[in-house]
């Protein structure tokens, strides 16, 4: 995609974002009307301003595309690097996915088992090769922050549901 | 002032756990800071958790040490990788690379470690001299000079934002707008919660800053994550030889000065501070020297390595005298001074004289001490420098995790945290400035509630804003800052127009 196009896209973005909080605004209901400046002034100066700065972007994109025009060789370079990929996707993609499994793993495995498997998962999707090291990363890692932050430093973290909470308490 | 200084010198020493987290400090920031791929503002973020349940004093110790730091480890990649450690480090690699190449790795890692010691401990002074007296004058604000402040510190977005200034303009409205959501704090009325009881209190900071600047950087860096670099190794640091020192004690001063300047001006961070010293040190030199620069010159990791140091030091004052964060480590450090219960500005002079004293005072040690330690660290560290990726990524992950987790016990706050990582990494695609979102999200509730308490004070008269001298003032750097850089492109535009009609 080229810069121009990019910008196109995301200028779109800031004036549907600035709409639906703008429609959103009256809807604050007032619970002391003796200030001058409600608590609605603010967010509407904002959001004007972002719809402002919005159709700006736009407009100013569309002059700077008039005077590129066809000389649109000047693609990103990032695009056309070849990249490393998993399963057809991207390797930032894959991470993502795998953040995000891990995040909802916590909630129900708590921490100790969701780490055990995202930090073995993950050094593996970014590219360790022996089984053994990864799995060796995993367990040592896991247990430096179990013993660093709830039992050394008495921060608390996730300890799951059910069985795995009970699990937990075993440990922190 | 001195007297303030001695006591927290001795709370710095005589508290064994101060000592334990300036020693953690120095460790952890040599590291962090070696390693490339983790960023001085990384490192403070990630460690931010750490400090939850400890002491103000000691918590303070632990991040602004590190920041302190990592303004130096960065050279260390950056002299035997050829890869800056931290973004500020960058310049050190047009001379510190080439000469390690030539076989002198150990004299350009001599001369980084104490041009940092030197460029450190003149910011250090500098910071301790200059915070106080204009926290003194800061205290006579009231509202509108408040939000003038506020107002300034927000046009740092210019600075951050490069060519994009649009771009950055929206990334600060937005920040201002997460800000917003939550209770309004001075009607208590419920903006934009969704229906939610999660939203209440607000989206708060640090989900934020870990998603935007942690998260979004694994995601972006993991790219990346199969390049693997030789280090040059088998180094032996030689920190002073007299022959060299020679030859840069005045490229070491000058370079010092420059950047504690340059840091103190809002906005403009360590790098822009080492690149201009460079530029400065290449003109001051003769015609002769000239070529030699990004060839192996001492003269030119001297530039950098000192501005750099004096610089991040020189970024605290607008920060602890009156609450502006000048970049974006001194924004996560504001973050911090909130979650412990404290709002950074001429107040907490008054309020917490000793803690400021001792932030001081921790400073001044770990710059000394880079000067002793320097040279075994770096001999374990050669090996450290070169951490795959696999190992590296997956330890950040979990750090943003816990990270996010334990300010408030809220699993909600991880969700928001990832969902600002993904916005962070989408957004640097569209080439958007990111600590612009940061400057808007910290500073957001000062502004609102100081602009309306001005016009409640002033009985709905705007012109307060311009009546008051200092607000005044305040208001017209800030416009000048925001459109600086667009009448000096003017004028360039301008000179270049005019040179090519006279040719």
């Amino acid at each position: 995609m080229s810069n121009i196009k990019k910008d196109y896209i995301f200028y779109s973005i800031v004036i549907v974002f600035a709409m639906i909080f703008l429609t959103m605004t009256p809807q604050i209901k007032i619970t002391n009307a003796s200030f001058i400046i409600g608590p609605k002034t603010w967010p509407y100066t904002l959001l004007i301003l972002l719809l402002v700065l919005g159709a700006y972007g736009i407009i100013s994109s569309f002059f700077k595309s008039k005077k590129i025009q066809e000389t649109e060789a000047t693609e990103d370079n990032e695009d056309n690097e070849p990249e490393r990929r998993l399963f057809k996707l991207s390797i930032p993609i894959v991470c993502l996915i795998t953040v995000i499994l891990y995040v909802l793993l916590l909630s129900v495995f708590g921490f100790i088992l969701s780490s055990l498997i995202f930090l073995y998962g993950l050094s593996f999707l970014l590219g360790e090769k022996k089984q053994l090291n990864a799995i060796i990363f995993s367990i040592a890692t896991t247990t430096v922050f179990v013993f660093l932050f709830p039992v050394l430093l008495s921060i608390p973290l996730p300890r799951g549901m059910g069985v795995f909470r009970h699990f937990s308490l075993l440990f922190y | 002032m001195f007297e303030y200084l001695i006591t927290g010198l001795l709370n710095v020493l005589t508290d064994p756990m101060n000592i334990v987290m300036l020693l953690a400090a120095i460790f952890i920031g040599y590291i962090g800071g070696a390693i490339p791929g983790v960023s001085g503002t990384m490192l403070v973020v990630i460690m931010i958790p750490v400090t939850y349940t400890l002491e103000p004093e000691a918590a303070f110790i632990l991040l602004t040490g590190i920041y302190a730091i990592t303004s130096f480890s960065g050279a260390i990649s950056a002299i035997l990788l050829r890869t800056p450690g931290t973004p500020e480090a960058v310049v050190t690699t047009f001379d510190g690379y080439p000469m390690a190449q030539q076989g002198n790795a150990g004299r350009a890692l001599g001369i980084a470690i104490l041009c940092s010691v030197v460029g450190g401990v003149i910011g250090t002074l500098c910071l301790i001299t200059i915070t106080p007296a204009l926290a003194k004058i800061a205290l006579s604000f009231s509202s509108p000079e408040y939000f003038a402040l506020a107002v300034m510190g927000l046009t740092v977005v210019a600075s951050l934002s490069g060519k994009e200034l649009a771009k950055g303009l929206i990334g600060v409205l937005f920040g201002l707008m997460i800000a917003v959501i939550g209770m309004d704090p001075l009607t208590g009325t419920l903006r934009f919660t969704f229906g939610t009881t999660a939203l209440t209190s607000g989206i708060n900071l640090i989900p934020v800053i870990i998603g935007l600047f942690a998260l979004s950087e694994f995601l972006k860096k993991s790219r990346d994550s199969h390049v693997v670099q030789e280090a040059i190794s088998n180094v032996q640091t030689k920190i002073f030889e007299l022959e060299i020192f020679k030859k840069i004690y005045s490229t070491m001063a000058r370079s010092s000065i420059i950047g504690v300047f340059i840091g103190i001006l809002p906005g403009v961070g360590a790098t822009t501070a080492s690149m201009l010293s460079y530029s400065e040190t290449v003109r001051w030199s003769k015609e002769k020297e000239k070529a030699t620069y990004g060839k192996g010159n001492p003269k030119g990791i001297a530039a950098s390595e000192a501005s750099n140091n004096a610089a991040a030091m020189g970024t605290l004052v607008p920060l602890l005298s009156l609450g502006i964060p000048g970049g974006a480590t001194a924004a996560v450090l504001l973050g911090a001074f909130i979650l412990h219960g404290m709002q950074p500005g001429p107040m907490l002079f008054k309020t917490e004289p000793e803690l400021m004293y001792t932030i001081f005072a921790a400073l001044l040690l770990a710059n000394i001490a880079m000067l002793i330690v320097s040279k075994p660290f770096i001999k374990i560290f050669q090996r450290v420098v070169n951490i795959p990726y696999y190992v590296l990524g997956p330890l950040i992950v979990v750090f943003c995790v816990i990270g996010t987790y334990t300010v408030r016990n809220n699993y909600t706050d991880i969700l928001i945290m990832v969902l600002f990582g993904i916005l962070g990494y989408t957004l640097e695609k569209y080439r958007f400035p990111l600590a612009t979102i940061i400057l808007g999200v910290v500073l957001g509730p000062l502004t609102e509630s100081e602009f309306r308490r001005s016009v409640e004070m002033a009985n709905g008269d705007f012109s307060v804003f311009f009546t008051r001298p200092i607000s005044l003032t305040l208001l017209i750097i800030s416009a000048l800052m925001l459109f600086y850089p667009m009448i000096n492109d003017y004028f360039k535009k301008r000179k270049l127009k005019n040179t090519d009609i006279a040719v």
